[in-house]
């Protein structure tokens, strides 16, 4: 083990490798912070490059984009309430209420804290037990990934103090949106209307741009006359309070255990263990209501969560040759660029390669705190700057992150349609987060259902009955019992606290 | 390619002058000058893929002989389909050129379904791109471990065996589903988006057998979390010469491989199509896109403009009776 | 008192979505439990949907709360994005930077020309250098391409 670390040592620590990496984690934070455009587009950029690099140089440039990406989205949640990365989507349920409270410097400052300890457990997740994580990713089948997607569903629906009729609505229409394009199991295409850009879909930076981007904007205007926060910006009011720091220690641990975990698995993804780790904090809380209102377990528990989960991606990418984002096939791609197939000898026949990354991963974590931290006070000053001024470039910023996705002009067609509705939704109380989740979760949760009742024969029990599918399920069942037992209970003493006359309390 | 010469010379002139003009390029400009600008290589699956890698590397090696950079764009979407139908609308001035696929160019369209193109009358084929087989594998613990005792156990118990390809229609799928009726047996075909969910599923044992592009697999093979019973190519493969072909397993004759076809909008002058031909040609048979191309279990392929087209018609022809056969058209 | 409020008309417009989808998915393979066709999942969340979105049209029309829409904002930003994908798809990347930030100032009244005209020339700048130079993507900066 150590000798292993210290051949990563040697290859990451070089001079050039070190320039890289820094260069990644830089242009990442950079492009991540930009609404709507996302680490997969600057890797999809830069992948050319890696003709002319290192194998092992050109990956870690490219990791750092993207670990870079996942910790920048969360600043324009914080600053702008725009998701920069559609991950960093429930970071805005808490962490744009605190910069409205005029925190967001401690929101910033929690944010580099939690990403720094999600990404480290990551690393040592990947570093130590890399391949039997990758193992028990593997004997997750169909059917446990369809209880996995379950269970993120209930959780999205459980969590936030809104109306339920309206979170339920939104999670529905967005597994509704999720059935556009190819159906998978049957090759049939479902609502594409003769287009030949829907049959794969709806474009997810289309969809999450229109509904919060632009959506968000447009809302926003109408303030930016009143809007002039002119929070004074001392080392004193970005750092976050004792208080807030014994607050984020729990939250920081389970989100980083939710994202180190879903992470590991391919297909799930960052989106879905930030979501998981929100859905935790808010169930363990005693205090919901501070939630959604600037909460920083909110902010926490997410980002250490996707910061762990985009750490552990490279577990079955690395270790088994199993990519489980576009994002991780990338960084195959810069691999067989060079003629190496990833695989599960890649680990034993390139360890350089694998360990050197590894390390380059702690030292870009590294990278990251030390550029980010100075950097809180001028992110809070783009604040201070009239929003009148801000918004047009917003607006272009998410135009350009829109089409680079695939080269599409449709796509920005459908951002408009997108657009409106989220303003429209937005108007009367909808939260976009919930349709987000329902989005990217429908898909899977199909098409794991459908195969695993192909694979089962039709027999729902055999299902049910496998150890790992049932146990997940009962899980979604307990926290389903869970909230809807909690919310009655809930309103049963608000019922009886009204009823009993003033004074006798 | 020969309809209305005088005219499309005319345009690509236009458009040729148009670029030197651009460039400020002193002179007259000709055809014959091509490339005077960014020649541009639509691909239609994301970055990273092995259609994208492909296209990379040959325009990378391209980029070289025409002595004007070869760019990648990558327009996703609908296998491959998106990218295609925009090289088909683009100007036939060879400055937009397109990587087509065995979906894109024959299976799609084969299937009934709109491609937003005419394969014939809007595009020009240049040449193709490399072969590349696939590999049927199956699940460690499998009982059985050739095709034949797989065959034997499958026309016994039909629908019991159950098979990943990375989608319906796809070549991994028909060459299956055809194999599938020359053995006269039957299995449960379980469709993924892709080829890595299925090899995730094979390796986990939750399917039993997945057909893989042969790179891929042969990894997996070597690693010893699949085994590989057959591969489809015509020939052994120099990633996995122990495993049989499928048309040595007892059918003979039986190929499926996937290929790629370097394609402009129909209309393109000739002698332009002439320089992208031979550099395309070039690139086949240097040093570094051979290296490659053994690495990754390509098999490079030497063709001219006429002889690539007769290999799409013989393809399409192969496949759209397999299509025909299994009654899977709409 | 105003009985057809916005909450009202968003979710008649969402129950309407769920009838479409229903209709439409109608066409598709039911299938069946066991064996899950193409429509099995479109009509079922296509209903919940409709019944979902009938409940809060119950609710907005039992409890009406006056809630406004920005229109000036709205259309001008909508069509600033529309402007950009109209204008990248026939002129290229300046003139559609150009199209977005001049109509999306059209949100606010007085913006004025010149703050709206450095605006656009900066973030076209910026641009320029991040996606063309840095991250090299093909991006043609202005063409004529009908």
């Amino acid at each position: 083990m150590l000798e292993n670390i210290l051949v990563g040592a040697a290859t990451a620590f070089t001079f050039q490798n070190l320039i890289y990496c820094f260069f990644g984690v830089f242009v990442g934070t950079f492009i991540g912070v930009l609404p709507g455009l996302g680490s997969l587009a600057a890797i999809s950029m830069l992948l050319p490059i890696s003709f002319y690099l290192d194998p092992t140089t050109a990956l870690i440039m490219l990791a750092g984009i993207y670990y870079g990406g996942e910790y920048g989205g969360s600043i324009a949640s914080i600053l702008l309430n725009i998701p920069g990365t559609p991950s960093a989507a429930i970071t805005c349920l808490d962490g744009s209420p605190m910069a409205r409270q005029g925190r967001a410097g401690v929101a910033l400052f929690i944010t580099a804290i939690a990403s720094f300890v999600g990404g480290s457990v990551g690393v040592v997740a990947l570093m130590g037990f890399g391949p039997a994580i990758a193992r028990i990713g593997l004997s997750f089948g169909p059917g446990d990934y369809f209880a996995l997607m379950l269970l993120g569903l209930v959780a999205a629906v459980t969590v936030g103090g809104g109306s339920v009729v309206k979170g339920l609505l939104m999670v529905v229409l967005g597994l509704l949106l999720g059935t556009v394009g190819t159906d998978v199991t049957s090759g049939e295409f479902r609502y594409t209307f003769g287009y030949l850009e829907l049959r794969d879909g709806v474009s997810l930076v289309a969809l999450a741009m229109g509904i919060f981007g632009i959506a968000e904007v447009i809302s926003s205007i109408k303030d930016a006359g009143q809007r002039k926060i002119r929070e004074k910006v001392t080392m004193r009011s970005m750092l976050p309070t004792r208080a807030d720091m014994a607050r984020t220690v729990g939250p920081m641990a389970r989100g980083s255990s939710i994202g180190g975990f879903l992470g590991a698995l391919p297909g799930a993804g960052t989106v879905i263990a930030a979501f998981l780790a929100y859905a935790t904090e808010f169930r363990l809380a005693r205090d919901k209501s501070r939630f959604g209102n600037g909460a920083v377990e909110g902010v926490a528990a997410p980002e250490a969560a996707n910061n762990a989960a985009a750490q552990t991606a490279f577990i079955p990418t690395l270790t088994i040759g199993i990519p489980g984002s576009p994002t991780m096939s990338i960084m195959l791609g810069a691999l067989m660029i060079h003629g190496i197939t990833p695989g599960p000898l890649l680990v034993s026949e390139h360890p350089t390669i694998f360990w050197g990354l590894i390390v380059s991963f702690w030292i870009g974590n590294l990278f990251l705190l030390v550029l980010n931290i100075p950097l809180i006070g001028i992110w809070v000053r783009v604040l201070q700057f009239p929003y009148k001024y801000v918004y047009p470039v917003v607006i272009a910023l998410i135009c350009i992150g829109v089409f680079s996705m695939r080269n599409s002009v449709f796509d920005v067609g459908l951002a408009v349609i997108f657009g409106t509705f989220g303003y429209l939704m937005q108007q009367v109380g909808y939260s976009a987060a919930p349709l987000i989740l329902g989005f990217v979760l429908g898909p899977m949760l199909e098409e794991n259902l459908r195969r695993a009742m192909l694979l089962a024969r039709g027999d729902a029990t055999r299902l049910i009955s496998d150890p790992l599918t049932g146990s997940i399920l009962a899980m979604s069942l307990l926290l389903l019992v869970w909230a809807v037992f909690g919310g009655l209970l809930n309103l049963m003493r608000t019922r009886a606290r009204a009823k009993l006359p003033p004074g006798e309390a | 390619m020969s309809n209305g010469t005088w005219n499309v010379t005319r345009r690509a002139l236009i458009a040729t002058a148009a670029g030197g003009i651009a460039l400020c390029s002193a002179g007259m400009a000709f055809a014959q000058d091509y490339p005077t600008k960014p020649v541009t290589l639509v691909v239609g699956f994301p970055p990273g893929g092995s259609t994208d890698i492909v296209g990379r590397i040959i325009a990378d090696n391209m980029s070289r002989t025409l002595g004007q950079p070869v760019i990648v764009e990558n327009r996703p979407g609908a296998s491959g389909t998106v990218g295609i139908a925009h090289v088909a609308n683009s100007a036939p001035d060879g400055y937009t050129l397109g990587v087509s696929g065995l979906g894109a160019s024959i299976l799609v369209s084969a299937m009934g379904r709109d491609t937003g193109y005419d394969m014939d009358s809007q595009l020009d084929v240049i040449g193709v791109m490399g072969t590349l087989g696939l590999v049927i594998a199956a699940r460690k613990d499998l009982e059985q471990n050739t095709l034949d005792e797989l065959f034997a156990y499958a026309k016994e118990h039909p629908g019991e065996v159950s098979f990943g390809t990375s989608g319906v229609g796809t070549p991994g799928h028909l060459g299956m589903e055809y194999l599938l009726t020359l053995a006269d047996a039957e299995m449960l075909h379980i469709p993924y988006q892709g080829s890595t969910p299925q090899m995730n599923d094979a390796l986990g044992g939750h399917v039993d057998l997945v057909l893989l592009p042969t790179p891929e697999g042969a990894e997996q093979v070597r690693g010893g979390g699949l085994k590989a019973l057959a591969v489809t190519s015509p020939e052994r493969d120099t990633l996995l010469p122990d495993v049989p072909t499928v048309s040595e397993s007892g059918f003979e004759g039986y190929t499926a491989v996937l290929w790629n076809l370097l394609v402009t909008a129909d209309g393109t002058p000739a002698d332009v199509q002439a320089k992208l031909s031979e550099a395309l040609n070039a690139a086949m048979e240097s040093e570094e896109v051979r290296k490659i191309y053994a690495e990754r279990g390509l098999a490079p392929t030497l063709t001219t403009p006429e002889e690539a087209t007769a290999f799409l018609a013989s393809e399409r022809e192969k496949w759209a009776s397999v299509i025909t056969d299994l009654g899977i058209s709409e | 008192m105003q009985t057809i409020t916005l909450r009202f008309a968003i979710s008649a417009m969402l129950a309407a979505i769920g009838v479409a989808g229903l209709v439409i998915a109608l066409d598709y393979d039911f299938g069946t439990a066991r064996q899950m066709g193409p429509g099995y999942f479109p009509v079922i969340l296509s209903i919940l949907l409709t019944l979902l979105a009938v409940s809060e049209m119950i609710g907005a029309f039992l409890k009406p709360e006056a809630q406004t829409i920005d229109w000036r904002p709205m259309i001008a930003i909508l069509a600033a994005v529309l402007g950009f994908g109209i204008c990248m798809r026939f002129f290229g990347m300046i003139p559609a930077f150009f199209a977005v930030i001049g109509l999306s100032v059209l949100s606010e009244k007085g913006y004025g020309f010149v703050p709206a005209a450095v605006l656009a020339t900066v973030t076209c700048a910026f641009a320029w250098l991040l996606f063309s130079r840095l991250l090299g993507m093909p991006l043609p900066l202005i063409r004529w391409d009908f």
